[in-house]
């Protein structure tokens, strides 16, 4: 007897040490992250309230991914690109995501900042029209002629990138600015649009399915189908900040990648974990379903324009297009330096 | 020694004590401005603050320069706003502070919601305006008239009421009827008050015609400030709102230079009768 508890005690006590310590997936996980030491806490400022644009950051969150990575990101809401550029810039806040023109007008007003990364790769502003103030020729037409805008009323959100797409597109087409009213409206303007007050609204055409939810039916100007190659939003920082923390972008774009990859394949796993965060999402059933249209009108923004390049990649002929919408809105009288603006060197493959 | 003798031993061209104070008086209030202004521009130099921070002084006023063209049209826009919003809000103010000044019941009823009204953040409603009274320029003094007409009803019907019963007494025993105890007592004895509310009133009606901009308007020196913003022109934002200072100063002055004609009799001291 006292032979066999001798063998036997030794065995339960291994037995017993193994049960603390655990053997599951959870406790690799708790093991790799000690052995990365304390995540990398930083601020990331987003271009604006909590939305789908936002489901693939809150997804990686809510599952680990990026504190597997060895990183602690602490995302903010904003109330616009402008906002969040200025932010970023005066240090308040790590990194940001804004629109490249907010970026591009930051940098021409003086701000030191630099871009990492593009996110959406294509132009994501349309010209959103009620269909009722359209002939029923001009809502057959599948790319109608730019003059139907002429007599109406604008809702403009000067406070908004997609009002300078708006002012450079006017100078691109050689419109007559004079014959289209325009007026000043709080963001998003929906509110406007439903009551009639105003005819047209420029946005991310990925609204559209919310305005049409609110019984406004829509004909929608895609930009870029009218030769408006732009870039939409970009990752960014200070030079300063990114020179230190080369390892923690690389991290970020990795991670950020793969949560895009999974919640544009999965959309509804994807904003109902945007849910946690912002309940209004999934208020009810129809808000839900609306918000998940929404939200794959933002998939095809993401692959790059060049198919052979990864997700993220700038390319410099864009970027400089981009940065020629300030001018052709009359926002700067000349281009900024742009030598220094971006960099790819944080994505492999670029 | 009398008093001649000191007189006397004063030479000639020299200021008395009086017209010292009175020069001291004049421009101290320029003197502490333009201290305040030095030790911004040289803060911003010595701190090596950035222009998209908070423009120096000197920056601001070249803009205002160079950028005249475009702030002169938009500065005469927030001009009329605050002009209109001002007078209705007054008219409306004064009107509803007599009702309350007559009328206990009145007054019960209608100052709760007076009140309540000014609990309601405008700028919450400013969308609201747009919706009912269209982009013209309706909202933007509709906007003004919410933050005009309160600080002239309060003082108004408190001037109103506090006139001493007994001379409304000594009035009604010579047979005088309403109006001539309105016009020869209560109106009189209101007046500051009353203008004390004005002066309150037009300070708001500025703020007020810029919050209706902010919603609804393309001209404006409030549209313009957001416009500024929205560019991250923040020389252009401050440029207007320094010429927002101005209109206000100038009409806070003018309502007060008002005030001093129509109420002679009236002087305000200062509780130091050295300066």
């Amino acid at each position: 007897m006292r032979k066999l508890l001798a063998l036997v005690l030794p065995l339960l006590t291994v037995v017993v040490a193994c049960g603390a310590s655990g053997g599951s997936p959870a406790s690799n996980t708790t093991s790799s992250s000690s052995s990365c030491g304390t995540p990398v806490r930083f601020t990331v400022r987003l271009n604006y309230v909590l939305d789908d644009e936002q489901v693939p950051y809150f997804y990686a969150l809510d599952k680990g991914w990026y504190r597997q990575a060895c990183l602690d990101p602490q995302f903010q809401a904003s109330t616009g690109s402008t906002s969040t550029v200025q932010l970023v810039g005066n240090g308040s806040a790590d990194m940001g995501v804004a629109d490249t023109v907010a970026v591009l007008n930051g940098l021409a007003q003086g701000i030191d900042l630099q871009a990492f990364g593009v996110v959406y790769q294509h132009n994501p502003t349309a010209l959103l029209i009620r269909k009722s103030v359209l002939t029923p020729e001009q809502q057959a037409e599948t790319k109608p002629s730019k003059d139907i805008l002429y007599g109406k009323t604008y809702g403009a959100v000067i406070s908004g990138s997609p009002f300078i797409f708006y002012k450079a597109f006017v100078k691109e087409q050689n419109l007559d600015a004079s014959r289209i009213r325009q007026v000043n409206i709080s963001p998003p303007g929906f509110t406007e649009m439903a009551t009639g007050k105003v005819d047209f609204i420029a946005t991310f055409y990925q609204v559209a399915p919310v305005l049409e939810g609110l019984g406004v039916p829509l004909k929608i100007f895609k930009l870029e189908d009218y030769g408006q190659k732009a870039y939409g939003l970009s990752y960014f920082s200070t030079p300063k900040w990114i020179a230190s923390h080369g390892e923690v972008i690389k991290k970020f774009l990795a991670v950020t990648k793969r949560a895009i990859d999974y919640t544009n394949q999965h959309p509804d796993e994807g904003v109902r974990t945007l849910c946690t965060y912002n309940q209004s999402i999934c208020a009810n059933d129809t808000s839900f379903k609306t918000n998940v249209e929404e939200f794959k009108l933002y998939v095809p923004l993401y692959p790059n324009l060049t198919p052979s390049k990864p997700m993220f990649c700038i390319n410099s002929t864009t970027w400089k297009a981009t940065a020629r919408l300030l001018l052709d809105a009359g926002v700067v009288s000349s281009l900024p330096d742009l030598s220094n603006s971006f960099t790819n060197r944080f994505i492999s493959g670029c | 020694m009398a008093e001649s003798d000191l007189t006397m031993a004063r030479p000639a061209g020299t200021p008395t004590t009086q017209q010292v104070t009175g020069v001291v008086r004049a421009i101290a209030p320029a003197v502490f401005l333009a201290l305040c202004v030095v030790a911004w521009q040289l803060a911003v130099l010595l701190l090596h603050v950035r222009t998209f921070v908070l423009p120096a002084p000197s920056v601001i006023i070249l803009r205002i320069v160079r950028s005249w063209p475009q702030l002169l049209p938009n500065t005469l826009v927030t001009l009329q706003e605050t002009l209109i919003g001002f007078a209705i809000g007054s008219l409306i103010g004064f009107l509803l502070a007599l009702l309350i000044a007559y009328s206990s019941l009145l007054e019960r009823i209608l100052y709760p919601l007076i009140v309540a009204s000014q609990a309601v953040p405008k700028i919450a409603v400013a969308p609201l305006f747009i919706l009912w009274f269209g982009f013209g320029i309706w909202p933007k003094v509709v906007v003004t008239v919410l933050l005009v007409f309160f600080p002239v009803v309060v003082t108004s019907a408190e001037g109103l009421m506090s006139v001493d019963p007994n001379l409304i007494d000594l009035l009604r025993s010579v047979n005088a009827n309403p109006w001539q105890i309105f016009i020869k007592v209560r109106l009189p004895h209101a007046l500051p008050q009353v203008l004390a509310g004005l002066k309150i009133g037009i300070a708001l009606a500025v703020v007020g015609a810029v919050v209706g901009e902010w919603v609804g308007a393309d001209k404006g020196l409030g549209y313009l400030i957001l416009f500024a913003n929205s560019q991250l022109d923040t020389t252009l934002s401050f440029a207007s709102i320094t010429l927002l200072v101005v209109i206000g100063v100038v009409l806070f002055v003018a309502v007060d230079a008002i005030g001093r004609l129509v109420t002679p009799w009236k002087r305000v001291r200062t509780l130091d009768p050295g300066l």
